[in-house]
């Protein structure tokens, strides 16, 4: 269960262990299959379209701009941030996703069933929702966004850490939510799949394989919601530090 | 051999409590959804995308608690 990943190019970076491994190749990969797939609908693109890219892209744009960045605050230039991290998330999560069942054995999965990934995608957020907060309010204005309006005395001084500690967790709950909806399905694929090897009764075969594929649609399911919840969330930090709540 | 009986049976209480909590959130929250759809049926197109951020946040409570109980059951 714990065999280790195949390392392909070893690589450290002071303590940091960024070498590239199954995963990571597997994630690069799914990165080029979406940019290809965009660099194609954007080759035929048209007024009036036809056929399947142009109309999903755009329906997906819509939806982002719509349900993501409006209730968020932000204007159309963020529209290329959020739409990367939302089909980042949906391109490594559902075709990688199901490989994600044999992930700890052969490093296969996805960024987003791994921990580090999505650490790594809430932290480029927090990042940049700092730095939209430092740009925007300046370096006092920064301290004072934190405070809630119209606070008065010394119950600032109550108030400030709870904010600062309520702005550092945001991250953290962000890669968790992702990481734990992710990972929790293959958990329980693994544990379904797992009755087949205590029994050796056909009918526990077919229940669990029945099983299995209804979890694996629902994991799915839940891959796009995730996706969008973690993007909304995530413009929704970005907006709260550009407007101040 | 004790920190063991108490680490599997902490994990099992963590993730049913979690679960509870979980489940009773989603279902009161399904059912003020029924109810307001069915009393203004044209606000479902509204309703719908707030009804999956509260679903997303809810089950990262009960998913708080699926980490912690797979924490101690590994340990």
């Amino acid at each position: 269960m714990h065999e280790a990943a195949k390392v392909f190019l070893a690589l450290r970076w002071g303590w940091l262990d960024i070498s590239i491994d199954t995963t990571v190749l597997l994630n690069f990969c799914a990165a080029l299959f979406l940019i290809a797939c965009l660099f194609l609908i954007r080759r035929g693109l048209a007024f009036q379209p036809k056929g399947f890219g142009q109309n999903l892209l755009e329906a997906v744009v819509e939806f982002t701009d719509a349900q993501i960045l409006r209730p968020a605050g932000l204007n159309q230039a963020w529209l290329p941030w959020c739409l990367s991290a939302f089909l980042y998330i949906l391109f490594t999560g559902l075709p990688l996703g199901i490989l994600g069942l044999l992930g700890p054995q052969w490093g296969l999965g996805s960024a987003v069933s791994n921990i580090n990934g999505t650490a790594a995608l809430a932290v480029l957020f927090f990042l940049v929702s700092l730095g939209v907060r430092f740009r925007q309010h300046g370096f006092w204005g920064f301290c004072q966004s934190l405070v809630p309006t119209g606070v008065r005395g010394p119950v600032v001084l109550l108030l400030f850490p709870i904010e600062v500690v309520s702005q550092l967790f945001k991250p953290f709950s962000l890669a968790i939510r992702l990481f734990a909806n992710m990972s929790g399905g293959h958990l329980l694929l693994i544990t379904i799949l797992g009755f087949t090897a205590l029994f050796n009764n056909v009918a526990v075969w077919l229940a669990s394989y029945g099983g299995a594929i209804v979890i694996i649609f629902f994991e799915l399911f839940v891959c796009c919601i995730q996706a969008y919840v973690f993007t909304f969330l995530g413009a929704s930090m970005i907006g709260e530090a550009l407007n101040g709540e | 051999m004790d920190n063991i009986i108490g680490a599997y049976l902490g994990a099992a209480i963590c993730m049913g409590l979690a679960a509870l909590g979980g489940a009773l959130g989603i279902g009161m929250m399904m059912s003020r959804l029924f109810d307001s759809v069915a009393r203004q049926p044209e606000i479902l197109d509204r309703v719908r995308p707030l009804v999956f951020i509260g679903i997303a946040f809810i089950e990262t409570v009960a998913l708080y608690g699926l980490v912690i109980s797979i924490l101690l059951a590994t340990k």
